[in-house]
């Protein structure tokens, strides 16, 4: 991010945001809606941060560190849509599969389907980190002071992040009882 | 080690293989949005400050002592100590309700802390001149067109239907406090049904049903408003959960209002459904919010009621609340966009509820219940921008919610 155009919209130049945010939407969109697995929920955290991030802007003391601040603002919209995620589960709709790239890079016993089931019985705490860490490529330690904890509790969080999807992945390839009785 | 690195490996090959969106539509509302979200300034520089040569920093230093003496003088022998204001009175944040142009009526739904009486008020638009209605309880007070009469948005009950003294509230009273008529409804009613809405004309009134003993007779209704006969059904597509009228459009041919559905009325206390409206012939029901918002207040732990959200005079755009935040809602198919109510310094955190549009569309009217305060609703006003947050009502034992206003030409 160029931290020129920062500092100018940290002095309120429309202009100036209307480029940082158009640098920043569709990241910031792509990393809400992996987290908060619904779209809608995804766009509603992204205007939310984006505007966030306009109104705070005066408050970043370094503008070099906007980036992991922004996250973090990005991070806190998504809790707060994930809060009414559970409870709103009717207007929930699961994402739809990308066809174009089915079994494409993925080991052959494990389809895309299962991964969904996982990754959503997950906690919002946990994919979070899961997606710093595997998707934006953020160390630990960045993931740690963007979510505002510590280093052991983002490596802790991620570890049981891979941990239940692994038992979910397990039991979701577990014949059933009925199925094994066969 | 083996399978916990395999696992990491799948998981990071889908998440990045997911098909992405553009935010193209998210970046138009943030843009659009610019103008009207004020910046928030902190009392430290955002920048750092510059180097400064030796003699600057000791003359700044200089002044900065000068200053701290003086300040101490003025304050160990200055003027009288002022005592605060009691808490939950005002806001700090907010303009106390001083002289304003606001014109018109508003009257809301107040409930006594200490008697427990539930009833309506009528008072001037910028919150004098309170008067009460002395009649039954009403939980959402609406104005009729005219703003002659004041529908007490209470519900009737219909079960179980042997017994005499069902909970039967729904009832008009003129806006000066005479004229009190109880509604009957016409056989058939569903289990229950509120009435939160007058039509374009003042002759009849819109309600919601609910029931949970036979399924499919949820939805709007109308009921005429002399009386509460004449009940019509009005087509819409959920069969179960509760439909909350919000506003007639001013054409007559639609109404809008939120849809809870029967799991979130049951389970929710403070958000769970969508707004949006319905054409009155039933040949269009559109969800305009595209996520869940306020619908449904608990009441208490027994008791919850329709928190209706409100259209704005020019039909384009709805204001509801949703976990304690106000939201715009387009009806244009936008995204829902927050108003932005100021955090207290003494009294925390503001949850923000009932919403409903001045006459014309400048102000929002609703109530806030602080955090750290220890009284509960009062009534304010805020621009649909954020600015202008106007304390109405300071009662420690009253609750204010549900306000409707009204204009003072009709």
């Amino acid at each position: 991010m160029d931290t020129d155009l920062v500092v100018r919209a940290q002095r309120g130049d429309k202009d100036a945001y209307a480029l940082v945010a158009a640098e920043t939407a569709d990241r910031f969109l792509a990393v809400a809606r992996r987290i908060l697995r619904d779209r809608d929920l995804a766009e509603d955290a992204t205007q939310q941060a984006l505007l966030a991030i306009w109104q705070d802007l005066p408050r970043l003391r370094d503008p070099g560190r906007f980036e992991p601040w922004s996250y973090r603002i990005l991070v806190h919209a998504c809790y707060g849509e994930g809060r009414k995620e559970r409870r709103w589960a009717p207007n929930l709709h699961v994402l739809p599969n990308d066809e174009r790239s089915v079994d494409a890079g993925l080991d052959s016993v494990v389809d895309r389907d299962q991964l969904e089931r996982g990754f959503r019985r997950l906690t919002i705490d946990q994919r979070t980190v899961v997606v710093l860490y595997h998707y934006l490529d953020k160390p630990l330690d960045e993931i740690a002071r963007i979510l505002g904890i510590p280093v052991g509790t983002a490596h802790s969080r991620l570890h049981h992040a891979m941990r239940g999807m692994r038992a979910a992945l397990d039991a979701d390839t577990r014949p059933t009882s009925r199925e094994a009785a066969r | 080690m083996s399978a916990n690195h395999d696992i990491s490996r799948v998981v990071r090959s889908w998440i990045r293989e997911e098909q992405d969106d553009s935010a193209d539509r998210v970046l138009q509302v943030v843009l659009s949005r610019l103008d009207t979200t004020p910046q928030r300034w902190s009392w430290w520089p955002a920048r750092r400050i510059p180097p400064m040569t030796t003699k600057l920093r000791y003359t700044l230093v200089g002044f900065a002592l000068v200053a701290v003496i003086v300040t101490g003088a003025a304050t160990l022998f200055g003027s009288p100590r002022r005592d605060p204001e009691p808490p939950g009175t005002t806001a700090p944040s907010a303009t106390t309700a001083a002289p304003s142009t606001v014109t018109g009526s508003i009257t809301a739904a107040v409930f006594d802390t200490e008697t427990a009486a539930l009833y309506a008020t009528v008072m001037a638009a910028d919150g004098s001149n309170v008067r009460r209605l002395e009649a039954g309880p009403a939980w959402v007070p609406r104005f009729s067109p005219d703003g002659e009469t004041v529908l007490l948005g209470a519900y009737q009950h219909a079960w179980p239907p042997d017994e005499t003294d069902n909970d039967v509230f729904a009832a008009t009273i003129r806006a000066d406090g005479s004229g009190y008529n109880q509604l009957r409804f016409a056989a058939g009613y569903p289990e229950t049904l509120y009435c939160t809405a007058w039509s374009v004309g003042g002759d009849r009134l819109f309600c919601g049903g609910r029931d949970s003993r036979e399924a499919g007779r949820s939805g709007f209704y109308s009921v005429r408003a002399s009386d509460g006969g004449d009940l019509q059904r009005i087509p819409t597509t959920n069969a179960d959960g509760l439909y909350i009228p919000a506003d007639a459009f001013a054409d007559g041919t639609r109404l809008a209002g939120a849809y809870v559905t029967e799991s979130e009325y049951l389970l929710l206390g403070d958000q769970g459904g969508v707004v949006g409206f319905v054409a009155l012939d039933g040949s269009a029901e559109v969800a305009a919010s595209g996520r869940s918002m306020t619908a449904v207040y608990q009441f208490n732990d027994e008791e919850k009621y329709p928190s209706p959200p409100s259209l704005s005079p020019d039909g384009a755009t709805i204001v509801a609340a949703s976990d304690g935040r106000l939201f715009l809602v387009d009806l244009d198919g936008s995204l829902p966009v927050a108003i932005d109510v100021p955090t207290s310094e003494t009294l925390g955190t503001p949850t923000a509820a009932f919403p409903s549009w001045s006459p014309d569309g400048t102000w929002i009217v609703f109530s806030i219940e602080y955090a750290d305060a220890e009284v509960g609703w009062d009534l304010y006003r805020i621009r649909p921008d954020g600015t202008g947050l106007t304390q109405l009502t300071a009662t420690p034992t009253l609750l204010e919610q549900n306000p409707d206003w009204i204009g003072p030409t009709r």
